[in-house]
């Protein structure tokens, strides 16, 4: 699954050119850890369909196919999960672009 | 090109930014962005709808994309604007919000799941540019008061346009479907802002006589288009005014050689008014057709269809601009077309815009085409330059 992530991370961010890759990835990093901050107060299941519909619209970007995934979390805590794990894969990356 | 994107995710619309400056066209290209439905209606009014695209996502923090597509809908000046919906959200709702926004009659260029592929919206925004451009379409619209409505009818300020229907089979043009537009000095205005004030004011059936008059007015004066139906829209409202239906049969009675068409349309509360049916016996036995206007939009259809032996059944647009990507609208499409047919009665499908569209309703049996595919609605003095060349090209061309 890592390096499936990191591979589409990289697939995405190559499209573009150099000068377009950085706002990209900020704005990448910016909404997951927004994301990841609203994740933390989750305090209904509405609040956190919104989340998950956030986080599956980048996904879709990424092309990482995790609509079911994504789907079938029912916690706060299943998305950190998945967020956290995505961002460390972003932070990895960053040297490379 | 002025391209406003409306969506929460700064990612998204910084994808968006980037697939656009990667497309050729990004040295003419310039972004506007709105991270809600609110500040997506501000920037518009801001931007006097000056917006070559709009690209909408559906569901956003704490708004959605519809209240950005009712204020299209209610502020008229807008609807033009093209409009590219994305979602994150499952195919059905996305098709339902392109059924709502069809029906609502603003310039869809598509719903789209995400990611979005730029370059298909900018084709299809091209192309939607170049079908509007047409210079045979009545363009422009304005606010107008009930005080101007009333002066308007009083002045008789009423344009009407003609949109052709073709012959599945033949290829022939076999009749004009009436669409009326006011004008005032800043120009036209569309039936969507005045046809409910009409009707708010109990205008409706003068409006309807100053229709009927002018338009057999037109028949009457260019001998070549007898030839030809004329489809003129009514309401059980109309249908309840005496004075109205005593013209109507007047006027047939007097210029018989005119095939005359109603499209009637309306709620069943009061089309099942004894003085409706009584009115649409009188007019089916003094020789008047009458078809089924917006088959399949209201609940009450098939009510209607049991109650009156309508000639015509005229399938609702919003069914039928997407056939060829809506397998549901399909389905609706070739059960009603199927039921026609066992009905003995002709099918219409009107807001036919693309050949794909025509070609599986032509394999589905539909009898008569309309839509922009062959000609916006235009002004009647157009209409023998437009006949002249469409059988001109269907000797040479045969390609419609």
């Amino acid at each position: 699954m890592t390096s499936n992530i990191k591979d589409s991370l990289k697939g995405f961010f190559w499209r573009y050119s150099d000068a377009r890759r950085l706002p990209l990835y900020q704005a990448l990093v910016s909404e997951l850890t927004n994301i990841r901050s609203q994740a933390g107060l989750v305090e209904n299941a509405e609040k956190l369909n919104s989340l998950k519909h956030q986080f599956k619209g980048i996904c879709r970007y990424l092309h990482l196919e995790l609509d079911m995934q994504i789907d079938a979390m029912t916690t706060p805590e299943q998305l950190l999960y998945a967020v956290d794990n995505m961002h460390k894969e972003v932070a990895a990356i960053e040297h490379e672009l | 090109m002025n391209i406003l994107i409306v969506d929460d995710q700064q990612f998204v619309r910084e994808a968006i930014k980037a697939d656009l400056a990667e497309n050729t066209l990004h040295n003419k290209v310039k972004t506007f962005e709105a991270e809600n439905a609110q500040q997506g209606i501000e920037a518009i009014v801001a931007m006097k709808g000056n917006i070559d695209l709009l690209i909408l996502d559906l569901k956003m923090d704490n708004s959605d994309g519809m209240e950005v597509i009712n204020f299209l809908s209610v502020q008229s000046r807008y609807a033009t604007i093209p409009l590219a919906v994305i979602s994150s959200s499952d195919k059905r709702t996305l098709e339902l919000v392109n059924s709502i926004a069809c029906g609502l009659k603003l310039n869809v260029v598509g719903v789209f799941e995400k990611p979005i592929d730029m370059d298909t919206i900018l084709t299809e925004t091209r192309r939607l540019q170049s079908v509007s451009q047409n210079p045979l379409e009545v363009m422009a619209t304005t606010a107008v008061s009930d005080y101007d409505i009333t002066q308007l009818l009083a002045d008789e300020q009423v344009l009407l346009c003609f949109q052709p229907q073709v012959d599945m089979k033949s290829k022939a043009i076999t009749g004009f479907e009436v669409l009326a537009r006011m004008y005032d000095e800043n120009g036209y205005i569309y039936p969507d802002t005045f046809i409910p004030l009409i009707y708010e004011i109990g205008l409706n059936a003068q409006f309807t006589k100053i229709i009927i008059a002018k338009a057999f007015k037109l028949w009457i004066h260019e001998a070549n288009l007898s030839g030809y139906t004329l489809s003129i829209n009514i309401t059980a409202q109309d249908l309840i005014n005496n004075d109205l239906i005593n013209f109507i049969i007047r006027q047939k009675q007097a210029h018989s050689h005119i095939k005359l068409i109603l499209e009637l349309t309306e709620s069943q509360e009061i089309m099942n008014q004894a003085s409706v049916l009584n009115s649409i016996a009188r007019l089916i036995i003094n020789g008047i057709r009458i078809s089924l206007d917006d088959f399949g939009k209201s609940y009450s259809t098939y009510e209607r269809l049991d109650t009156i032996p309508f000639n015509e059944i005229k399938i609702d647009r919003s069914f039928v601009c997407d056939i060829d990507t809506n397998e549901q609208h399909r389905l609706i499409v070739e059960s009603t077309i199927a039921l026609a047919k066992k009905m003995s009665v002709n099918v219409v499908a009107e807001g036919i815009e693309t050949e794909s569209v025509l070609n599986i309703l032509d394999d589905l049996g539909c009898d008569i085409a309309q839509g922009y595919l062959y000609s916006p609605p235009m002004e009647g003095r157009y209409l023998n330059a437009w006949i002249n060349r469409y059988e001109h090209r269907e000797v040479s061309g045969n390609d419609k």
